[in-house]
């Protein structure tokens, strides 16, 4: 099909959509027990070019992201595709996602304890670290495996998982093969005596490995890597401990600047909760873990795992400012957070109660030892580097100590009240090498008025204070909202304190938006900040823009 | 020719879509609960009374709004025996955070986690918060996406209609 | 069925032991007529991890020798005017003109004779390797005769070159010459523990593409099938900037595919 024709296709495929979608979408019924369903969701921005704050001009004036699923079950058996269309990609996103097409499609069936899947799938071993595959629309991340999925369930509480294909890579798949096998032993369930036992184990194991032929002249590169890992679990009452271990053999990349040393990864989550209060504590170690199905890989392409960041997400605009993302080279971090609610009805609960959450994270750099008198650090087609397990490097690369109280004042009036301290080292984080260590106080009030008629309204205010990169910022914002269907807001974030006059700019926007059932529309237009956005603390670039904006997401 | 095959199917099966309407229930797929044990979603119920589904995440501000405001009101919801069935998307970042969280708020709905999307994906949820209504035969009658103030006295209204039709 | 799986996983895995590096030796292919490669390389005085890409090159050069042509192009952000020591402008209009033609987001990035794989021809350096080794050896399609005469008072170059071609092809060709400069002693910033100002303040520039001496395109070289022994003979001439040395500077001259930009012959010279 030719590119107009597939365009003209895509855009009349929107429309239908949109213009056929009854008021009141159900998932519908084919064949006795059969099942349609899906969704859809679309995102196109009209830029306008706005050197002052960065915003690059844009020759298509528009751009557009947008997909639809599509799924059928019957019985044991399930299909589902995605059609993908980016005419031409928003800013922000990978140009390499240009076109369309149908990137997902995949079959299943489930028969008794066997179910396999053929084509695209998502899954994840543990808690990722060798192994993790999924999509995140909001940062244009989908490393679906393109294979075959095995789960077998033996018996209950045994459960096995055997996989193999190739990753995605935008419209093409990557050059590396993937294999990996999993299994999984909830003890409680297996060992009968156990059953009734106040102490639950479950314990599991992965391995996971990857072809990819070496055709480089300048090194003797592995064509099979191989990561392991192992994981116990133990919860006893309100106490809950989980661990996991992961190994990888040599793997030179793109990433760790080819060397050839072993990865490890040690993640420790424990946990303390009763009702009224709950307590985590987290440690976890990173030392040369990227791994990817092809060693040129750079950005977020064809990740074979995660590594979880042990830091908090932040909610706000001004605190999420400098969020953290796991560097996978190397990095100790630790995290704590309290969650506790002062009950409704004492003095320091209030008639409605408080909840409180203190969260404190540290991200630090692994101590790195020269292998060799006369090899640097990190040199290509060396080891690389020794670190000792304990020893904490003498980089920080964030810190995070925070307090939230949400509080509710009456049946009309609820608020929540927030302070931060973060320190975030920019050269490590972002990849520069001359920028300072930016300290940033953030405070943040967030009101909500109801109002009669299932109507409110709610303001924020932010204000970040720091010396360093863009100094001081003030936010502040107005939200009406008709329960369940219409919201409208108007924003502006003042990046006020900036040392230079000209770029003391406002940043406003005016939103509106409607949802009904599983459908939501909404359009904004403004500015936006040249900023960072990140989930799960993989993130993206996101340049600074001027335009309208408008979101249609459906779900039938 | 193959995408264009694939792309004709797709029409044809949304074709099939807008034909006919009626209702279904919850897809048969494995979850966890908070402990970490595997659960089937074909048990999850309310002794045939009315209950909600609502995917959230603890990084999600709209969802941590919503199962506050129901919060406030869930007394009155459990007077009728309703029920909440909160399913937790976060991943393996925030995931050792959703039981601390939620004992520390005192919330008392039933969580469970859907670490790997297949639960979500199956309900065709694009964004958190995202909740359904199903009525005491579990079929699925209704949904919403995003949430403001207020809207749990409509879910409120929503689960009331539907006790009145059962009896 | 699940130890299928296990037994394939544990077939396979490769532990390797040093040396890492393979044995460099027996590619330099001097005095015969052989394929030689153009890897172009998008870069930048202000952008830290760039230097890692001149490694990687170098690396290559030491391995290829005179098979392998570069050429560094300074375009981008990184590559921006600013703030002494970054006041020196290592920007072309050629240069420009390529790194948006081809879209370049990321640096260091760089095109090995511009051959795409999926759709881009840009690639990182540590992948340069591959793509150089897969088509360093096929058999020639051209061979390039450049001949150069400088006026050192009017600064002004002349270049003629003679176009064989050694095989007979449908294809369109265009030819396209670069004056490239060596030497260029000017700060770089520079992401290593080694230099803890992240500033290099005497790095040596080298293969700084200068300016497009037949345009950034180049030329057309057929308009018909192009049978084996045709000769195709261009003279073209250029002035020097007062700035830039011509003991240092050189001529990097190429036939690429009109139609997919593919280089398929380059050849390099120094001023007389």
């Amino acid at each position: 099909m030719n590119k107009a024709v597939r365009k003209l296709f895509a855009i009349a495929f929107a429309f239908a959509f949109f213009l056929t979608s009854p008021p009141t979408l159900k998932s519908q019924e084919l064949l006795p027990g059969g099942r349609i369903w899906g969704n859809f969701q679309l995102e196109a921005q009209y830029y306008f070019s706005d050197s002052l704050i960065g915003a690059p001009e844009v020759p298509e004036k528009i751009l557009m992201n947008g997909f639809g699923n599509l799924n059928f079950s019957y019985q044991g058996f399930t299909v589902g595709m995605r059609y993908e269309s980016y005419q031409n990609p928003l800013l922000g996103y990978d140009p390499r996602y240009q076109g369309s097409g149908i990137p997902y499609r995949f079959a299943s069936f489930s028969q008794e304890n066997l179910e396999v899947t053929l084509g695209n799938f998502y899954e994840q071993f543990g808690s990722g670290m060798v192994f993790r595959t999924y999509e995140e629309r909001d940062l244009g991340v989908d490393n679906a495996m393109d294979g075959l999925k095995l789960v077998y369930r033996p018996v209950d509480g045994v459960s096995m998982r055997g996989i193999i294909g190739r990753q995605r890579l935008f419209f093409d798949t990557g050059p590396g093969i993937v294999r990996g096998f999993d299994a999984q032993v909830d003890l409680n369930s297996v060992v009968p005596s156990l059953v009734e036992s106040q102490n639950q184990w479950s314990f599991g194991g992965s391995a996971v490995s990857k072809f990819q032929r070496d055709q480089n002249p300048l090194y003797n590169l592995p064509e099979n890597v191989a990561a392991f890992s192992g994981r116990l679990n133990f919860s006893r009452g309100a106490v809950s401990i989980s661990s996991e271990y992961a190994h990888k053999i040599n793997d030179p990349s793109a990433e760790n600047n080819f060397i050839y040393k072993d990865g490890h990864a040690l993640l420790l989550n424990a946990s303390y909760a009763v009702s009224g209060a709950g307590l985590l504590l987290s440690a976890k170690r990173i030392d040369n873990m990227g791994f990817r199905s092809d060693r040129n890989a750079t950005g977020n392409d064809l990740n074979i795992n995660y590594l979880p960041p042990t830091t908090r997400q932040h909610l706000y605009s001004l605190s999420g400012m400098y969020p953290y993302a796991t560097q996978p080279t190397g990095e100790i971090g630790f995290m704590g957070e309290l969650n506790f609610s002062l009950p409704r009805e004492t003095p320091l609960g209030g008639p409605f109660g408080t909840s409180v959450t203190i969260n404190y994270s540290l991200a630090n750099s692994l101590h790195k030892e020269r292998v060799h008198d006369t090899i640097p650090v990190g040199q290509r087609g060396t080891k690389g580097y020794r670190s000792d397990f304990f020893r904490l490097g003498d980089e920080k690369f964030f810190e995070d100590i925070n307090i939230e109280i949400n509080r509710r004042f009456s049946r009309t009036l609820r608020a929540l009240f927030s302070y931060a301290y973060i320190t975030y080292n920019q050269n490590v984080i972002e990849g520069y090498v001359d920028k300072e260590m930016v300290y940033a106080h953030i405070l943040i009030a967030d009101v909500t008025h109801r109002l009669p008629q299932r109507r409110s309204i709610r303001w924020e205010l932010q204000h970040l204070s720091t010396r360093q990169d863009n100094q001081n910022w003030a936010m502040a914002m107005l939200e009406y909202s008709i329960a369940p269907r219409w919201f409208f807001a108007v924003s502006n974030q003042y990046n006020y304190g900036n040392d230079d006059r000209d770029l003391r700019i406002h940043y406003y926007t005016l939103s509106g938006g409607y949802s009904r059932g599983g459908n939501r529309i909404s359009l904004s237009y403004g500015k936006q900040r040249e900023g960072i956005i990140c989930v799960g603390g993989v993130c993206r670039q996101v340049p600074a823009s001027n335009g309208f904006t408008l979101n249609v997401s459906s779900s039938f | 020719m193959k995408k264009t095959i694939a792309f004709i199917t797709f029409c044809f099966a949304f074709t099939f879509y807008t034909a006919g309407q009626s209702q279904s229930s919850l897809p048969e797929l494995t979850i966890k609960t908070l402990q970490g044990r595997d659960v089937s979603t074909a048990t999850l119920e309310n002794q045939g009374k009315p209950f909600v589904v609502s995917f959230w995440a603890t990084w999600c501000r709209p969802c941590l709004k919503e199962l506050n405001a129901i919060d406030d009101i869930y007394h009155e919801w459990q007077d009728y025996g309703f029920k909440l069935i909160a399913v937790s998307t976060d991943d393996a970042r925030t995931r050792a955070n959703v039981l601390p969280m939620v004992m520390g708020r005192s919330w008392d709905y039933e969580f469970y986690l859907d670490e790997n999307g297949d639960f979500r994906r199956a309900m065709g949820v694009n964004n958190v918060p995202h909740t359904f209504i199903l009525n005491g035969k579990g079929e699925i009658v209704y949904q919403h996406t995003s949430f403001s103030d207020g809207m749990e006295w409509d879910m409120f209204d929503k689960l009331i209609e539907l006790l009145e039709d059962n009896e | 069925m699940p130890g299928l799986f296990l037994f394939l996983f544990f077939a396979g895995c490769d532990k390797i032991e040093p040396p890492y590096m393979t044995d460099h030796t027996g590619h330099n292919g001097a005095g015969e007529v052989t394929r030689k490669v153009l890897l172009e390389e998008f870069t930048g005085h202000q952008c830290p991890n760039c230097p890692a890409g001149h490694q990687m090159a170098k690396e290559l050069k030491t391995l290829y020798g005179e098979r392998l042509v570069i050429v560094s192009i300074h375009a981008g952000w990184f590559a921006r005017v600013s703030e002494p020591p970054f006041d020196y402008d290592f920007t072309s209009p050629a240069g420009d003109e390529l790194n948006t033609h081809f879209g370049v987001e990321l640096y260091p990035i760089g095109m090995v004779n511009r051959k795409s794989e999926s759709g881009s021809p840009l690639i990182g350096p540590t992948a340069w390797a591959e793509v150089v080794s897969q088509i360093i050896d096929l058999d020639p399609d051209f061979h390039i005769e450049l001949s150069l005469n400088y006026l050192p008072e009017e600064r002004k170059l002349e270049v003629n070159a003679d176009i064989h071609a050694l095989t007979a092809s449908p294809n369109q060709y265009s030819f396209s010459a670069f004056l490239t400069e060596d030497g260029i002693i000017s700060p770089q910033k520079i992401n290593d523990p080694d230099y803890p100002s992240g500033v290099i303040e005497d790095y040596e520039h080298n293969h700084v593409l200068r300016k497009g001496i037949n345009g950034t395109w180049g030329e057309t070289l057929n308009d018909i099938a192009i049978q084996t022994g045709d000769v195709f003979s261009r003279s073209y001439s250029v002035n020097l900037d007062t700035d830039w040395i011509a003991e240092n500077c050189n001529v990097v001259a190429f036939v690429y595919d009109s139609t997919t930009r593919e280089v398929v012959q380059v050849e390099k010279m120094a001023l007389p």
